[in-house]
């Protein structure tokens, strides 16, 4: 089934899903992120060893560069699933689909939409506009910039009563 | 398979790879970007180390010497840290890694936690500062020769010692036989020459009066606020403070630190298991 069109339709079936269901949805890719991550641990205690704190490497050109890599991967994680199957998988187990207001989601708006989590300027300033935009207007400011929309299939028995 | 399971694995698989991959590349740079070289200490001090896995933890001169001058040969290299957690070891080993320490062209800076004592506070001693944790112990200034002699138990039980030498004191410090006074007479003589070095080594290191370190010098350990108000300590604190000192010592704004990696093979590894470790033959053994 083509979820743009249904959901672009009006089709019974799917609506904006709560807050709380997205949020769920991105703790398990975080869990799955950071397992994604493992190979980088013995790089970042190579740079920070045990016992030190974080803000003693602030300013850290190798620090920035791991950063920035390790960013890339969760990107990657969030583009890929979400453009190749329209759903990450915290998404799966909730039953949550990303769709464009285009009539297909491309490339450029998976990984526009996955931006947010690179902890670096200005990017790191979705951390709070985008649950801001979420909680009031059901929709990231990420997405509403990428055109794009997440859904939920509704049960069965949900779909009666809408 | 159901084709969404499929391409979940897939993607899965492509991302941990792709993850590897640019953790290798970080990997690989070792030494790359960083600019300060951290340098462990650990254990005892011993010349060489055993290859065993159920190895005792030991800072191997040999190694750590190597590392040193890596550090200095290095251009990206601007301050050597020393992270010290050992008693002290045998007084060669010590010696060598001072004298490798006192050659650096670079800041060094010795980072006492648990303990810095004998051997390894010579080793700090040879660096420009040292940081020492308020409650670290250090100092233990001294050497120490003294070990198990067995020949009352082997007499109680009719074991006796067959002594055949050429040489009078060939077997001096043997656990099987009692030391004669002559032979005390020389193994203390050697300690005390030992001492002699030590202290004059400490006294040049500190820039301080030999007639002082040798009052301090009696062997005893200082806890690091102790030392620092008698002088063998620059600094109380740990690793913040000793970051913090690299930065103002060797001007640096940012610290970025390199570590080397010593890598045994499995192999030697597996092969150390079965062979001897001599640093726990019995009998007499001089550390500092």
């Amino acid at each position: 089934m083509n979820i743009s069109s249904a959901v672009m339709s009006h089709k019974k079936g799917f609506a904006a899903p709560s807050f709380w269901k997205r949020t769920l949805a991105f703790l398990v890719d975080l869990l799955i992120i950071d397992l994604l991550l493992t190979p980088f641990e013995s790089a970042v205690q190579n740079i920070i060893p045990p016992g030190v704190s974080f803000v003693a490497f602030q300013g850290s050109s190798r620090l920035i560069w791991l950063m920035i890599a390790m960013s890339a991967v969760a990107v990657l994680y969030f583009a890929l699933f979400e453009y190749k199957l329209r759903q990450s998988i915290g998404k799966m187990i909730f039953k949550l689909y990303v769709i464009s207001d285009t009539k297909e989601l491309k490339i450029w708006q998976a990984v526009g939409r996955s931006l947010f989590i690179i902890p670096i300027f200005p990017f790191i300033l979705l951390w709070l506009i985008d649950p801001v935009y979420l909680i009031f207007r059901k929709r990231r400011l990420s997405e509403i910039l990428t055109k794009t929309w997440v859904i939920e299939q509704l049960p069965p028995w949900r779909v009666k009563n809408e | 398979m159901n084709d969404k399971i499929k391409n979940t694995i897939i993607i899965l698989i492509i991302i941990l790879l792709i993850s590897y991959l640019a953790a290798s590349i970080f990997k690989m740079k070792e030494g790359g970007f960083g600019n300060v070289a951290l340098i462990k200490i650990s254990g005892l001090i011993v010349s060489e180390g055993a290859d065993s896995i159920f190895a005792e933890k030991m800072a191997v001169s040999e190694e750590i010497v190597r590392d040193i001058e890596k550090a200095d040969a290095d251009e990206g290299i601007k301050a050597v840290i020393f992270e010290i957690n050992s008693p002290g070891g045998t007084a060669v080993a010590s010696a060598e890694i001072a004298e490798a320490v006192k050659k650096v062209n670079k800041t060094t800076v010795a980072l006492i936690r648990e303990a810095g004592t004998s051997g390894a506070y010579w080793i700090a001693s040879a660096c420009d500062k040292i940081v020492a944790h308020p409650l670290s112990i250090t100092g233990s200034i001294g050497v120490i020769g003294s070990y198990l002699e067995f020949s009352g138990l082997l007499e109680r039980y009719n074991i006796s010692y067959e002594r055949l030498v050429a040489g009078e004191h060939k077997d001096m410090g043997t656990p099987l036989k009692e030391l004669t006074e002559s032979e005390r007479e020389i193994l203390q003589s050697i300690l005390y020459q030992m001492h002699d070095y030590f202290i004059k080594q400490v006294a040049e290191n500190r820039e301080l009066s030999e007639d002082y370190v040798r009052e301090i010098a009696t062997g005893r350990i200082y806890l690091g606020k102790e030392a620092k108000e008698i002088g063998l300590v620059d600094v109380l604190g740990s690793k913040d403070e000793a970051i913090a000192l690299i930065k103002q010592e060797a001007n640096l704004s940012v610290v970025e630190f390199v570590r080397y990696k010593r890598q045994k093979s499995l192999l030697s590894s597996l092969a150390g298991v079965f062979s001897r470790n001599d640093n726990l033959e019995e009998g007499l053994k001089i550390t500092t």
